[in-house]
């Protein structure tokens, strides 16, 4: 019997992020095809579950019925981690070997959130094992070996990785890239498996950062329904204000490529790609965007796109919907007069 | 305060060559890594207001000693480049364990800063990955330092949230692109820098210097086959006029978000 086990994070109010949920349609699918495969999960829980003075080995109740209801699972480890605060790389990643030691898993998926993809390679490093950032396909043959597929080196190329001995063969997926299953029917619903750790006294190594959460994120790119994204195109800071403006009419975000951050012209949250967000809007408006295999692995799940580009070879203009051979600036400065326009027509632009 | 920055030479954008025999990156010469660079500068940030010595420490080719150089010109006291053709090939898992291995040689450090990834490997956990391997704590995705007193702190980026990491050391933080801007050298820190220490470490200088721990070899992953991205035109370019594009895009907004 093959064994897939796949990190579970929890938002601060006790929710499976969907990256999570993901997942398990994925590892369900290729369970499915490679047969005799079971699929686990595990959820850390530290201080974040448990409000100052709440004894953290009281399970909350709808935390274990959200693990319960996880269908497609044979089982899901529920670790209550008292002196564990809020996240930290190392011991949680020490909290998951002890899951990964007891139930030797042949493959551990991940979800490639910024935890995330801090805890696979803490993980792999304590296993002395690998992991394969940021994976865009995975496949299981019948010996239990994970095909591991990415674009690498710089982004050119797309690479197939292994891992030919080592256990588990982990690897990070990032939201979006896969779908999650809405087939629950008949499916057995997993058992729960609740483990506590002390981490207080029984583990000296289990160090904690000093952390106080600052300021929740106000905009949730991944779900916007249009999103403009502006390129190497951009050269400068006056550069930004047509397409910002724009985006204020039009609501849309503004996001970017990685060039884009390198230049300090937006912050790396707003960076589109492997190394910053994949998003899936309805409509994505790409100016001056080349599309490095980087760039466009973040925009696979975009129903729609409309590139704006000079040069017309530029991989973007391959994989658009629409590739227009255009000067992003000529367009930017229709765009204002259109929109202008619309104001002046109707005193207000329609929602 | 003891300070090590991890910097690697990259490949200038678009200039990676591949070996197809091994699938080994073939390196000869580039540029300093960006989020590298800015973990250097937010060394050098640590370091005007809690003072100590910088060393910059690489992995890579000796064409790599050119950007070690560099860094040298832009504020790091010393340099360290791990050279040797035992090391060719490691993945992140077997990096870092080197890596680890040249901190320990070091005799260990406070801060140990990295760019949280770079632009040809692009996976973002060597940093963590070290952190493992030293036993330390590690905060990544680091957008913005800031300082309490004379501690600096971290401001992190997490899901959907922000988190404020106060820095006790030993540590490992990984920089990202937005966390400060990357410094550059004057003509006189430039030939200032020819005269700091640069060493060039091999297998040999390495406390583990069996060479089964290194390279592709030790790699737990292996690279099986690379592809080029297929390139086939999905649509035909169109030509049209500016305010015809304009008018296309705003029909595709309208048909998402509604209005006219």
């Amino acid at each position: 019997m093959k064994k897939i086990l796949i990190y579970l994070q929890t938002s601060v109010d006790g929710e499976i992020l969907p990256v999570g949920l993901e997942l398990i349609g994925e590892a369900c699918r290729l369970a499915e095809r490679a047969g005799d495969t079971a699929v686990y999960g595990a959820a850390v829980y530290g201080a974040d579950f448990f409000p100052c003075g709440k004894d953290p080995f009281v399970s909350s109740k709808k935390t274990l019925e959200t693990l319960a209801g996880l269908t497609g699972l044979k089982a899901v480890y529920a670790f209550e981690c008292k002196g564990l605060e809020s996240f930290e790389a190392l011991p949680y990643a020490k909290v998951i070997k002890l899951c990964i030691d007891e139930l030797k898993p042949d493959v551990f998926l991940v979800g490639g959130t910024p935890e995330g993809r801090a805890v696979a390679p803490t993980v792999a490093a304590l296993l002395n094992t690998g992991a394969t950032a940021d994976c865009t396909a995975i496949d299981l043959d019948a010996d239990g070996a994970l095909l591991q597929i990415r674009p690498a080196f710089g982004g050119g190329i797309i690479a197939e990785i292994i891992t030919p001995s080592a256990r588990p063969q982990i690897a990070t997926v990032r939201a979006g890239v896969f779908l999650r299953t809405d087939k629950t029917e008949g499916l057995p619903l997993p058992s729960v498996i609740l483990r506590r750790i002390d981490c207080e006294s029984g583990c000296p190594s289990f160090s904690v950062l000093k952390k106080r959460v600052t300021g929740l994120c106000a905009e949730k790119f991944e779900q916007k329904k249009v999103i403009v994204a502006i390129g190497g195109g951009v050269k400068s800071v006056g550069d930004l204000s047509v397409f910002e403006e724009l985006c204020k009419k039009i609501g849309a975000s503004l996001m970017c490529s990685r060039v884009v951050v390198e230049r300090g012209l937006l912050p790396q949250s707003r960076q589109i790609g492997l190394s910053g967000s994949c998003v899936s809007p309805e409509l994505l408006i790409a100016f001056g965007v080349s599309g490095s295999a980087e760039f466009l692995s973040g925009i696979k799940a975009a129903k729609r796109i409309i590139a704006v580009n000079l040069d017309k070879d530029a991989p973007i203009m391959k994989i658009a919907d629409e590739p227009v051979i255009n000067d992003m600036y000529a367009v930017a400065a229709s765009l204002r007069d259109y929109v202008a326009a619309d104001d002046g027509a109707n005193g207000k632009v329609q929602k | 305060m003891k300070i090590i920055v991890c910097i690697k030479q990259v490949p200038p954008s678009g200039g990676i060559v591949v070996d197809e025999t091994d699938r080994v990156q073939i390196r000869s010469g580039g540029v300093l890594n960006p989020c590298d660079a800015r973990a250097l500068a937010v060394a050098v940030m640590i370091k005007k207001r809690l003072g100590g010595k910088i060393t910059a420490l690489s992995m890579g080719a000796l064409s790599a000693e050119s950007t070690l150089r560099q860094t040298l010109a832009i504020g790091a006291d010393e340099g360290v480049l791990l050279s040797d053709k035992a090391f060719r090939g490691a993945d992140v898992c077997v990096t870092a364990y080197t890596l680890a291995q040249a901190v320990t040689k070091l005799g260990g450090a406070d801060l140990i800063l990295c760019g949280q990834q770079t632009t040809d490997g692009d996976t973002a956990q060597t940093p963590f990955s070290l952190a493992a391997r030293l036993n330390i704590p590690a905060v990544g995705f680091v957008k913005a330092i800031e300082f309490t007193g004379e501690t600096p702190i971290f401001i992190q980026e997490l899901s959907g949230a922000s988190a404020a990491v106060e820095a006790r050391f030993p540590m490992v933080a990984a920089i990202g692109l937005s966390a400060a801007a990357p410094l550059a050298a004057s003509l006189k820190e430039r030939l200032d820098a020819a005269k700091k220490p640069l060493k060039i470490w091999g297998l040999s200088d390495m406390p583990d210097s069996d060479g089964s721990n290194y390279g592709l070899i030790a790699s737990p992953t292996r690279v099986i086959k690379i592809s080029r991205i297929s390139t086939e035109q999905k649509n035909p370019p169109i030509t049209e006029p500016p305010a015809d594009t304009a008018e296309r895009i705003l029909k595709a907004v309208r048909a998402v978000v509604g209005g006219r």
